[in-house]
């Protein structure tokens, strides 16, 4: 819940301050919010299961992002799509967070 | 108290993708995407290349057009800076009409019959001589390879150049030729010579089909003789 709430009051921001960023550094952008959003399932799933730690968290959310934009960049620059590779495994990785997160909920809405 | 620090992170986490996808998004209305081919792509490429360099030259000439304002506002009191701007684009206009000598780097080549070809009897003859139609031809090619200023055979090609065929000769300007014809134009002499030596152009067609010789080299100063006949413009006046 918090977390929409979260991600709706940044897109108002974002809106609001009409911050538009080159065309060129878009694509990298957009993996580097897919790393982001990637940290952000794990989150979620570290805190129902208990072992959230706010250090793994945040090297992770700005580590994968910066790790991912740069990639996506090398990769443009040797002519390989490593983009797609960033896309896959955080793709897959969120799936699967989100599929442990369900499982979870549905858990403890049964236990009650 | 651990749940709380998980919310509080999220929530910035949050915030922080929400600001980075507002960014990347574009909210304009008038943003329509279209999906483009390869070749339609190269295609808009290569029409947005043309519409910047156009835009550039637009922009010279704004700055060059500023500062003669320039020049006529502050030398409004003195007489001479005026008469000197002016001249100077008399002089230009001139250049542009043809009726000074230019110089420049260019091409030259020269067109002849094909004369081993000539069995003076036959029908045939007529593919192996340069007509008037031949020459006209090889001028548009010239012109449209971007060449400034051209001569043939130091007869100085404008607007009113007229050519006929006149027998055996060739009427360039109202001055009889006879063959060869040599050919010099101006302009950028790399773009000429490709452009002028490609399979596509008329000069391929006389080497191959008619059998007609020429060669082309590029001359680093060329120069090219002025207009020396009169333009007529006794009926026309200015349109209001």
């Amino acid at each position: 819940m918090i977390a929409v709430i979260g991600l709706l009051l940044g897109i108002i921001i974002g809106v609001l301050f009409d911050v538009n960023i080159p065309r060129e550094l878009s694509p990298y952008i957009s993996v580097a919010v897919f790393a982001c959003l990637d940290s952000v399932f794990g989150a979620l799933r570290a805190s129902l299961s208990k072992n959230f730690r706010s250090d793994i968290f945040i090297s992770g959310f700005f580590g994968n992002a910066v790790l991912a934009a740069g990639l996506a960049y090398l990769g443009d620059k040797l002519g390989i799509p490593v983009y797609l590779a960033a896309v896959i495994v955080f793709g897959g990785r969120i799936f699967n967070n989100f599929a442990v997160i369900r499982r979870a909920l549905l858990e403890k809405t049964r236990l009650h | 108290m651990k749940n709380n620090e998980v919310n509080v992170f999220l929530f910035i986490a949050c915030i922080i993708i929400g600001i980075l996808i507002s960014m990347n998004m574009s909210f304009n209305k008038n943003a329509i995407r279209v999906v483009l081919s390869t070749k339609q792509y190269q295609d808009a490429s290569y029409e947005k290349l043309q519409l910047e360099s156009q835009i550039n030259s637009l922009i010279d000439e704004l700055k060059t057009m500023n500062s003669k304002v320039q020049t006529y506002d502050s030398g409004f009191n003195s007489t001479k800076t005026v008469t000197d701007e002016l001249n100077k684009e008399i002089q230009k206009n001139k250049m542009d009409l043809g009726y000074t000598a230019v110089t420049g780097e260019g091409i030259r080549f020269s067109v002849s019959d094909a004369s081993e070809y000539l069995k003076f009897s036959t029908a045939e003859d007529r593919n192996y001589i340069v007509h008037d139609y031949d020459i006209m031809n090889i001028l548009n090619d010239l012109k449209d390879a971007g060449a400034e200023a051209i001569s043939i055979n130091g007869q100085r090609i404008i607007s009113t150049s007229s050519i006929f065929c006149s027998e055996v000769l060739i009427d360039i300007n109202g001055v009889e030729f006879p063959k060869p014809f040599n050919f010099e134009a101006i302009g950028n002499k790399a773009t000429l010579l490709s452009y002028m030596d490609s399979d596509e152009n008329y000069l391929k067609y006389l080497r191959y089909v008619r059998k007609i010789h020429w060669d082309i080299e590029t001359v680093d100063n060329l120069t090219i003789p002025a207009y020396n006949g009169n333009i007529k413009s006794d009926k026309i006046s200015e349109a209001k």
